[in-house]
C-alpha cells in the first residue's frame, strides 16, 4: 500500500527577522549564530485510515511540522509525499484538489474561523468552495455537520466571539469536516473540551475513520485519549523523532528515556508526578549543542557519551524505532509509574 | 448598568453556600445571573450563582463546554462581554462591589490585585510587540519595578513558568512562540504583580503534562508564599484534584455541587458529578466510554426543573418541573438535587 503522507527528512529552521534594521544589528555584532532548526530528520508516514499521534512538550515541534505538511511553512529539507505524488510546495501553489484533502484544526479554534461572519458563512464557505450543491443540499449539510459535532441548529447564526471556547473548537473541527479530506491535521483540537464532549468528538473521528477511511495526524498531550485512538504514535523531543511505533510499543517498555518520563508525567490521583516534579528546572529546555538532546534531563544517560555522540536510531522492531544510545535491553527496565498513576485514576471512578 | 442595582435578589442562604468557614471570604458571589443576547432576546447563561473565595485558597469550578465557566469568571474581573449583561446579583472582592464600578475605576485593580489568564491567551497578546516587553509595561504600569530591574524581574518569570532560554524567549514577537509558550507568557505577566486574586481559565490546556506539572507547583508555591487566591477554571479533574482546595461543579448555567476537593473526588453526590468523574478517560487501553454520562448539554432543551434531568438516570417526574437549590447536606458540602438521598442508597 502507498502510505497517503510520506514525511521524509524534514528540516524546518525559523529564520530570525530578517528586515534591514535587525540585519544591520546582527552583522554589527558579528552575531552569525545559525538558528536552531524547530524540527529536524523527520520522517514517518501515515497510511489511507489511519490515526498517528504526535506528541511531545511544548516547543517540540509538533505545530511546526503540522504547519509544513499543510504548506504554511516550507522545509528547508527533506520532502513530503501525498497519495505518491510530491507535495513539497507552498499552499497557494497547491491544487484545489489537495487542499481539499488535507484539512487543517489549528491549535487555536480561534485563529480556523472568521470572527466577522456567521458560522452560517464560516461552514458555507468551505462547502462552497470544494462542492457544487443545491441550496437544500447545502443547508442540510450544514445542519449535519453541527449536529456532527453537537451543537444545535440554532448555532448557525452565531458569530464567533458569540460561542464558548469548547463550541468554538467543534465549530473549527465541523469545518475541516466539511471538506470531506482525505488526511486531517489535528492540532490539539480536544484541548477545549470536557470529558463527555470529548468522548463524543473521539467517537465521531472513530466512525469517520471506519465509513470515509480518512486519516489523522493528531496532536495531543492527553495520552489517554491517544491510547485510545491512534494506531501508532511519534514522539518528538526538541525537534527530533526519538521515539516512534505502534501504540502497543510505545505505552509498554522498552521505551526511549524522554517517553518513559512523559508516562510517567500522567497526572494521576493524587500523588503528585514524581518525576517532573523531581526535576531541575534549569535543564528543561535548552538543548544542548552536541550529543542527545535529552542528555541534561535523561536519568540513564552514559556518561562520556551521550553528551559527545549523537544517538543512533534503533530499530526496535519493523514499526518501533528508536533514537538512543541504550539499546532494547538495557531501556527494557525502566520503570515507570504509568501503570500506578492510571490506576489510581480508575479507583476514582470506582467510588 | 451597575450589578449593585440588581442585587435585590441575593438571599441570606446565598451566602451560606459554599461558605469559608467564618473568616472574611476575598470574592463573594451572591447570586449572579448573566444574560446574553440571542437574536432579540435575553438568555440567562449563568443563573443565581452563588460562591466565595477564602484568601489564600483555590477554588475549582468545573463543566461541561458551554455551561457558563467563563461567563462566571469574567464576572470576577467585573467585566463581561459585548452583547451581555449582568441580570442579577453582586461579586464582592475585599468588600467591595466590583459590578458597581466603572471600567476606569477597575484599572488599578486589573492586572495588580485580580489578574486574569482567559481561555484563548493568544488574544490577549499584542501581535506587535515583543512579549518580554509586554511583561514589563505590566511590572511598569502597576509600579512594581521598572527598566533593567523589570527586564530581570520578567526574564525571571519566564524562567519560572518553565520557558526554555528566557532572555530569548524574551525578544520575541507573540507568534514566534508556540500554543503552549504563548499560554506560560500569559500567565507570567497574570503573576508578576502577585495578585491577591488570579483566575485562569483553562490555562494548560494546550501543556504537556510535564509542562503542566511544573506550572501546577509554581502556582501552588505562590499561593503558600503570598497567599494569593484562585479561581481555577478547567475541565480537566486531573489538575483541579490536585490544585483545589475545593470544586465547584456548573450545570447549565447553575452550580450544582461545591464541596472540598477529597470530598467531592471521593463522595460526589450530584448524578452529574459522578457521571463526570466516571467519564475521565484514562491510561489502560480501554476507553472510559460515553454511557457514563448520556447525551451531552442541550441549550435549546432544557427543562424549567432541574436542568440535568432530561440526562439523568434518577430523574422523576417533579425534576423536570421543580427547579433544584444548593443544600448543604454536610458541613460545606452542598449539592442541588432532591433526590442525593437516594442517589447515597443507589436506588436510579
Ligand atoms: N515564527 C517563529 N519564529 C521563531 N521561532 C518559532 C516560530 N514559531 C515557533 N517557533 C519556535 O519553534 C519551536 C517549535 O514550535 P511549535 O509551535 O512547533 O511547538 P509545539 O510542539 O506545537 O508546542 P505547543 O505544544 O506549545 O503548541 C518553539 O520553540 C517555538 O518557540
Ligand atoms: N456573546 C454571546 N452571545 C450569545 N451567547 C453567548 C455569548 N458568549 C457565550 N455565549 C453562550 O453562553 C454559554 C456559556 O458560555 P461560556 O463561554 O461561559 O461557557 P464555558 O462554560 O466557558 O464553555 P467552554 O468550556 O466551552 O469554554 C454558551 O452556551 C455560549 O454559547
Ligand atoms: S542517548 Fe543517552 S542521554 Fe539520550 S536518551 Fe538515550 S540514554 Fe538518555
Ligand atoms: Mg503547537
Ligand atoms: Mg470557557
Amino acid at each position: 500500500m502507498t502510505p497517503l503522507l510520506e514525511v521524509e527528512d524534514v528540516q524546518i529552521t525559523y529564520r530570525p527577522h530578517r528586515g534591514l534594521v535587525s540585519r544591520l544589528i546582527r552583522a554589527l555584532r558579528s552575531d552569525t549564530t545559525e538558528p536552531v532548526p524547530a524540527v529536524r530528520d523527520a520522517s514517518f508516514t501515515i497510511n489511507p485510515g489511519e490515526t498517528v499521534a504526535l506528541v511531545g512538550e511544548s516547543g517540540s515541534g509538533k505545530t511546526t511540522l503540522a504547519r509544513s505538511i499543510a504548506g504554511l511553512i516550507p522545509p528547508q529539507q527533506g520532502r513530503l509525499r501525498f497519495d505518491g505524488t510530491d507535495v513539497t510546495r507552498p499552499v497557494h501553489r497547491r491544487s484545489p484538489e489537495l487542499l481539499r484533502h488535507i484539512q487543517y484544526v489549528f491549535q487555536n479554534p480561534a485563529s480556523s474561523l472568521n470572527p466577522r461572519r456567521k458560522v452560517r458563512y464560516n461552514l458555507g464557505r468551505t462547502l462552497d468552495v470544494f462542492f457544487d450543491l443545491s441550496k437544500a443540499e447545502r443547508r442540510d449539510r450544514m445542519a449535519e455537520l453541527l449536529s456532527n459535532v453537537h451543537l444545535d441548529p440554532g448555532y448557525i447564526d452565531r458569530y464567533p466571539p458569540q460561542l464558548s471556547g469548547g463550541e468554538a473548537q467543534r465549530v473549527a473541527i465541523a469545518q475541516a469536516l466539511a471538506a470531506e479530506p482525505k488526511l486531517i491535521l489535528c492540532d490539539e483540537i480536544l484541548s477545549a473540551l470536557d470529558v463527555s464532549v470529548q468522548n463524543n468528538i473521539l467517537e465521531l473521528l472513530r466512525e469517520l475513520q471506519a465509513s470515509t477511511d480518512v486519516a489523522y495526524l493528531f496532536i495531543a498531550h492527553d495520552l489517554a485519549v491517544v491510547r485510545w485512538l491512534a494506531d501508532r504514535v511519534v514522539v518528538l523531543y526538541h525537534g527530533r523523532i526519538v521515539e516512534q511505533g505502534t501504540v502497543e510499543e510505545i505505552f509498554t517498555p522498552p521505551h526511549h528515556p524522554y517517553t518513559a518520563l512523559l508516562l510517567d508525567s500522567i497526572p494521576g490521583k493524587g500523588e503528585h508526578q514524581v518525576s517532573a516534579q523531581a526535576e531541575d528546572a534549569s535543564t528543561a529546555g535548552a538543548a544542548p549543542d552536541a550529543g542527545c538532546a535529552f542528555e541534561p534531563r535523561c536519568h540513564h544517560r552514559i556518561a562520556g557519551v551521550c553528551e559527545v555522540d549523537d544517538p543512533p536510531r534503533l530499530h526496535d522492531s519493523e514499526t518501533h524505532d528508536v533514537l538512543c544510545h541504550l539499546s532494547a535491553a538495557q531501556r527494557a527496565p525502566l520503570q515507570i509509574r504509568a501503570a500506578a498513576g492510571a490506576a489510581a485514576v480508575t479507583s476514582a471512578e470506582e467510588t | 448598568m451597575t450589578g449593585a442595582a440588581m442585587a435585590g435578589a441575593a438571599t441570606d442562604d446565598a451566602a451560606v453556600n459554599g461558605s469559608t468557614d467564618g473568616a472574611e471570604a476575598l470574592v463573594r458571589v451572591d447570586d449572579l445571573t448573566v444574560d446574553y443576547r440571542n437574536d432579540d432576546e435575553w438568555v440567562s447563561v449563568v443563573k443565581n450563582v452563588s460562591f466565595e473565595i477564602g484568601r489564600g485558597e483555590t477554588l475549582g469550578l468545573a463543566g461541561e463546554s458551554g455551561c457558563g465557566k467563563t461567563t462566571t469568571a469574567l464576572a470576577m474581573f467585573g467585566y463581561h462581554k459585548p452583547g451581555s449583561r449582568v441580570a442579577g446579583g453582586r461579586v464582592t472582592f475585599d468588600g467591595r462591589d466590583l459590578l458597581g464600578l466603572s471600567d476606569r475605576q477597575m484599572q488599578p485593580i486589573r492586572g495588580a490585585r485580580i489578574s486574569l489568564v482567559p481561555q484563548n491567551p493568544a488574544s490577549t497578546l499584542t501581535p506587535s510587540m515583543k512579549v518580554g516587553r509586554q511583561v514589563v509595561e505590566t511590572l511598569e504600569s502597576h509600579g512594581v519595578s521598572s527598566g533593567r530591574d523589570a527586564m530581570e524581574r520578567t526574564v525571571e518569570l519566564f524562567g519560572q513558568v518553565g520557558l526554555p532560554e528566557p532572555a530569548e524567549i524574551a525578544r520575541r514577537y507573540p507568534h514566534q512562540l508556540s500554543g503552549g509558550q504563548q499560554q506560560r507568557v500569559v500567565i507570567a505577566i497574570a503573576i508578576a504583580c502577585r495578585p491577591d486574586l488570579i483566575v485562569l481559565d483553562e490555562p494548560t490546556t494546550a501543556l504537556d503534562v510535564t509542562t503542566q506539572a511544573r506550572l501546577l507547583d509554581l502556582l501552588t508555591h505562590i499561593k503558600d508564599e503570598s497567599g494569593m487566591s484562585a479561581l481555577y477554571v478547567s475541565h480537566n479533574l486531573g489538575v483541579l484534584e490536585q490544585i483545589c482546595d475545593r470544586v465547584a461543579v456548573m450545570y447549565a448555567g447553575e452550580l450544582i455541587e461545591i464541596a472540598p476537593t477529597a470530598e467531592l473526588f471521593n463522595r460526589p453526590r450530584h448524578p452529574y458529578t459522578r457521571g463526570l468523574i466516571a467519564a475521565v478517560p484514562r491510561v489502560e487501553a480501554e476507553h472510559a466510554g460515553t454511557e457514563k454520562l448520556r447525551g451531552l448539554l442541550r441549550r435549546d432543551d432544557l427543562p424549567d426543573g432541574c436542568g440535568f434531568a432530561p440526562r439523568c438516570t434518577y430523574s422523576r417526574p417533579e425534576c423536570f418541573t421543580d427547579s433544584q437549590r444548593l443544600d448543604e447536606i454536610e458541613p460545606s458540602h452542598h449539592v442541588a438535587c432532591w433526590r442525593v438521598g437516594d442517589i447515597e442508597a443507589g436506588t436510579p
